[in-house]
């Protein structure tokens, strides 16, 4: 037994150097023969860059060590990593809502900004920003992007439907076009217990115009730059969190079969197989029809921003995804992973994204280049919701309880949507327990 | 050396000797067992203290705030809580179910296989294997065959004329589908255990009943089950503590859901601890757990120390 | 009291010697065959999808007949979009084996301590021994994971191989206390007369004259280590990550790498496969901890 465990770990070390040999044989490039250690989530740019991660090591010259996690693996591993003496991971990425959970162990990334010149200026400011925490740059933006609604533009014409404005469109549309072609379901989302549906709901209580917890407010919404302890209150038991969980659970009348499992990936896919007319979307996703032939979606699709409830403005969540460095990572390590985060945010790769399936552009460079838009029908729309102010974050404010609210709602709201509770019942125990919480957390 | 059986700890226990003897005894005794009490005092009895210590505070890892003194109200909370009591439900609906048919299988195959016909020894050695395989890639393979759109297990209900069905996300059937995996997994186990204590049977008592003119039945009534009653008893105890603390199955097939129909104590424990990032409270869940297990424990050492299992 | 396993007896506990015996062992064969084959098929499964094509592995209706492929193992191994099977596997060698020997050579001295010397609270401590067998490992996470981490030592193999020496010792020391009592006393009183001490008798009498016995628990705690996952998930993030650990960072809603993920499968399971089959014999009196021979 020993012996063969040995020639295994032979075999095993031989091959390994000879890979990291071949890699790094194209000396120079942003690693120039040494390796980098990224942990990242299932998201479309690192999936793109799950696919040409070779091409990518041969134009980086060394070993990219690419971690890609579920999100809730991903947000253990992240925390789990803070804890050990030395960050076992480069570079980590970052959704935008945690920002406020991990701020006390992610670099600031001022000082390397201001060394090497780095141009924030062609970022979209709402994504800059939002990766930035009591005037540190926590993050740098590799995949922010809203979520909104994307409709099938011919099945709407067909019907004689105007793209939905307001929540009461939606359902008006999702009732009409459900079943009216075999297998074609009114509208997809993400119903599966957890982080899913509880983002979802908080999500949709914005265009209901609440924020979760008691944020103050501003004329366009409300604020989450200056976060004190009694803003921490729930507000779930409000009318529109009842309104809200009402909307949630008269959707499930439209929606395609297995939607209670339904997240990201698979609304979309639906979507696309012309399953669903509507579906709510992480605007890059689109790539996923848009950039494939087959998919009876492609081409036809519209996209607007969230509905919105009655007497609430309409406004998409934006998030998505940033690159950042902790701060237990080895000092000698920071300037490597400096470069390797220019490089990955770089305009030049930005577009290459795009071409493999990565509908993203916070870059106005990247978003006006005609070849791109080609791609993404979806990038300028974006752009313009960007410029009427339509974009928001404080739909999930970046509060260091916030997966545990999102952990509550996806549960609480999972069992209504089975029909184990009612929606004024769910919407009391959720309150209750997110509470409880806060409570313990020693806000108030 | 034939010893009795009354102390089990007294066997080849050599006679007494000499003062220098004796010292050297002392010190030969210290060194051999001190390493391992050393090791098991740290990794076994040290943590149930802390466990206890963590538990009364409200401990939240990766926050700013430092850990808070908190009595008993993680306890306290834990009584009034809803998905606790629904935890410990599902581990027990899922201790009953699968051990409970374990035992039974486990048993019938093991009189199906105590027999000298040809091969089946070989057929017996092959079907411990599953006992054997890493409990994460089971599920990973179950959770394969039980995919309602390319699984294995829907095949075959669908050519025995069912439709589809979706074992992993449809209420009670995910706690079934995960049930059947721990039978497929452990029910060798447990055959094994009980074709080892009836091929110890000692021939002479089936003959004397024989003689006495005992039916089949009865002697398997009045002979063969009394016998394997200390067997029995172990194999139970082994396999409910294993399967209370069991997560790798629902953490690979149904990550305990749907709306917590799989969600076993383990798993609330684990998602507490280690993705809330709840210390305190999963902490006052381990408590808990650790009373239950010692309880279970203190019953098999306390069979072990009765009687020898195959006189 | 006889040594050893008892030899597999021409006895047919609590059935009735007939006459018609033919129709039942058809019977039996057929009751062996299916449950045999039911044992099985998921291990084929996880073979024959690890060498299946990505279409292949999606079809429906399942595909029997295909042409197989290592493109899944080479992936899984050496490419798989940046981070290679590779090291998790030879993490899991180390952890297991140093784990093992640790528990072996502890193991046996304890072992041999509570076969042949008496002390006062002996009984005690052999009996809390044996009840560590049945540490929950997701009740002992939470304060271990504290312990580990303020010790700076996360993501270490040294903490994971001292969990599993732990882990495994309470089987150890069972196991061998039984087998060193076997040994007939006057031996050891031969060689006391010989002026031999007591750690030398340990050491050059006894020990070797239990080696089945530390075979057959150093392939149980191997085993033990290597199926372990829960530690390793919780206490390893890169450099010390075992193959469970590779394998739990799969999920149910995001790139389905079956293919790989079998590979990795097959190659987690492999290696107990082949050990164990051979190593029936003491398996049993293993597992139970000597409660059933």
């Amino acid at each position: 037994m020993l012996s063969l465990a040995l020639a295994g770990v032979t075999i095993g070390f031989t091959t390994l150097n000879a890979h990291a040999a071949a890699a790094a044989g194209q000396a120079g490039g942003v690693l120039d023969g040494q390796t980098i250690r990224i942990l990242a989530i299932g998201d479309p740019v690192f999936q793109v860059m799950q696919k040409i991660h070779d091409d990518m090591e041969k134009m980086a010259g060394g070993k990219i060590e690419l971690d890609v996690r579920p999100f809730d693996v991903l947000h253990q591993q992240v925390l789990l990593n803070a804890q050990n003496p030395t960050s076992s991971y480069d570079i980590i990425a970052i959704d935008l809502p945690q920002f406020g959970e991990y701020k006390s162990f992610l670099l600031d990334l001022n000082p390397l900004i201001k060394e090497t010149g780095f141009d924030a200026t062609d970022f979209h400011q709402a994504a800059w920003t939002g990766a930035q925490v009591g005037g540190k740059q926590l993050g740098i933006p590799i995949q922010p992007h809203p979520e909104i609604l994307a409709y099938r533009k011919d099945l709407f014409e067909e019907a004689g439907l105007q793209p939905p404005v307001t929540t009461d469109d939606v359902l008006a549309a999702a009732k009409k076009l459900h079943n009216s072609k075999p297998g074609l379901a009114g509208i997809a989302w993400n119903a599966a217990r957890g982080t899913p549906l509880g983002q979802t709901f908080i999500q949709v209580m914005g265009s209901f115009g609440q924020a979760p917890i008691d944020l103050p407010r501003t004329d366009h919404g409300f604020s989450i730059d200056n976060i004190k302890p009694e803003n921490m209150k729930p507000m779930i038991d409000t009318p529109a969190g009842l309104a809200t969980a009402k909307y949630l659970k008269a959707l499930m009348d439209y929606s395609p079969p297995g939607i209670l499992n339904m997240a990201w990936d698979e609304r979309v896919r639906v979507f696309a197989q012309g399953g669903a007319a509507m579906t709510y979307i992480w605007s890059g996703r689109s790539a996923i029809y848009e950039l494939d032939p087959q998919a009876p979606a492609r081409g036809k699709v519209g996209y607007v921003v969230h509905p919105h409830g009655p007497n609430a403005a309409p406004v998409s969540p934006l998030g998505g995804w940033s690159l950042g460095i902790p701060s237990n990572l080895d000092k000698s390590r920071i300037p490597l992973a400096w470069k390797v985060i220019t490089w990955l945010t770089s305009p030049e790769m930005m577009k290459e994204y795009t071409k493999y399936g990565d509908c993203v552009s916070p870059r106005h460079s990247v978003s006006q280049d005609p070849e791109v838009v080609m791609h993404c029908p979806v990038v300028p729309v974006v752009d313009e919701m960007a410029s009427k102010g339509e974009l928001a974050d404080w739909q999930r404010p970046p509060v260091p309880e916030l997966q545990q609210i999102v952990d509550v709602l996806g549960s609480v709201m999972h069992e209504m949507l089975a029909g184990k509770r009612t929606p004024e019942d769910a919407v009391k125990e959720s309150q209750q327990q997110i509470d409880r919480i806060m409570r313990k957390a020693g806000y108030y | 050396m034939e010893a009795s059986r009354t102390d089990y700890f007294s066997l080849g226990e050599p006679k007494p000797d000499s003062m220098k003897l004796a010292v050297e005894r002392r010190r030969a005794t210290w060194l051999l067992i001190a390493p391992a009490f050393a090791v098991l005092l740290g990794l076994n009895l040290f943590p149930i203290v802390y466990a206890l210590y963590i538990s009364c505070h409200y401990w939240m890892l990766a926050r700013p705030q430092p850990p808070r003194f908190a009595g008993l109200s993680n306890y306290q909370e834990l009584f009034f809580d809803a998905r606790f009591r629904n935890s410990v439900l599902v581990s027990l609906k899922f201790i009953v179910l699968a051990v409970g048919i374990e035992m039974l299988l486990g048993f019938g195959l093991a009189f199906v296989f105590n027999t000298r016909l040809r091969g089946m020894a070989t057929l017996r050695k092959l079907t411990l294997l599953p006992s054997l395989v890493m409990p994460l890639v089971v599920g990973l393979v179950w959770f394969y065959m039980f995919n309602e759109n390319f699984g294995i297990v829907n095949w075959f209900w669908v050519m025995l004329g069912g439709t589809r069905v979706p074992f992993l996300t449809q209420g009670a059937l995910a706690l079934l589908s995960i049930v059947a995996t721990d039978v497929w997994q452990w029910t060798p186990f447990v055959m094994l255990v009980f074709f080892a204590a009836l091929q110890a049977l000692p021939e002479y008592v089936y003959e004397a009943a024989r003689i006495d003119g005992l039916s089949g039945s009865q002697i398997f009534f009045r002979v063969t089950l009394p016998l394997l009653r200390p067997a029995i008893l172990i194999v139970l105890i082994i396999r409910a503590v294993d399967a209370l603390r069991s997560l790798e199955l629902v953490f690979m097939m149904t990550k305990g859901g749907p709306a917590g129909d799989t969600e076993v104590l383990p798993w609330y424990l684990y998602t507490t601890g280690f993705m809330s990032l709840d210390l305190g409270y999963a902490a006052a869940m381990a408590v808990l757990m650790l009373a239950l297990v010692t309880i279970l424990s203190q019953l098999f050492v306390r069979l072990l120390e009765s009687r020898e299992v195959t006189p | 009291m006889t040594v050893g396993l008892v030899r597999n007896k021409d006895l047919k506990a609590g059935v009735r010697r007939s006459a018609a015996a033919w129709p039942i062992g058809t019977l039996r064969y057929l009751v062996a065959a299916i449950f045999t084959g039911f044992c099985l098929f998921p291990l084929y499964v996880i073979l024959t999808t690890a060498l299946k094509t990505e279409t292949a592995i999606f079809a429906w209706p399942p595909v029997w007949n295909f042409r197989p492929t290592l493109q899944s193992f080479y992936n899984a191994l050496f490419v798989f979009g940046g981070r290679s099977a590779i090291s998790y596997l030879i993490n899991s060698v180390i952890i297991s084996a140093v784990s093992t020997f640790l528990a072996v050579v502890l193991g046996a001295m304890a072992a041999y301590g509570f076969a042949r010397f008496s002390f006062a609270g002996k009984r005690h401590l052999a009996f809390w021994i044996l009840s560590t067998r049945f540490a929950p490992p997701v009740a002992f996470i939470v304060p271990i994971y504290l312990m580990v981490q303020k010790a700076g030592m996360l993501d270490s193999h040294i903490a994971l191989i001292l969990i599993y020496t732990a882990m495994n010792l309470s089987l150890v020391i069972w196991i061998l206390r039984g087998f060193f009592s076997e040994i007939p006393i006057e031996i050891e009183e031969a060689a006391l007369v010989d002026g031999y001490s007591r750690l030398q008798i340990f050491w050059r009498v006894a020990l070797p004259l239990v080696r089945p016995g530390i075979v057959s628990t150093a392939i149980l705690s191997a085993i033990f280590s290597w199926n372990e996952f829960l530690y390793a998930m919780v206490l390893t993030q890169s450099k010390a990550a075992t193959l469970p650990v590779y394998l739990a960072g799969f999920s149910n809603s995001m790139g389905l790498a079956w293919g790989e993920y079998m590979a990795v499968g097959t190659m987690a399971v492999l290696p107990i496969l082949v050990f164990t089959f051979a190593l029936q014999k003491h398996l049993v009196r293993g597992l139970t901890f000597g409660a059933v021979k």
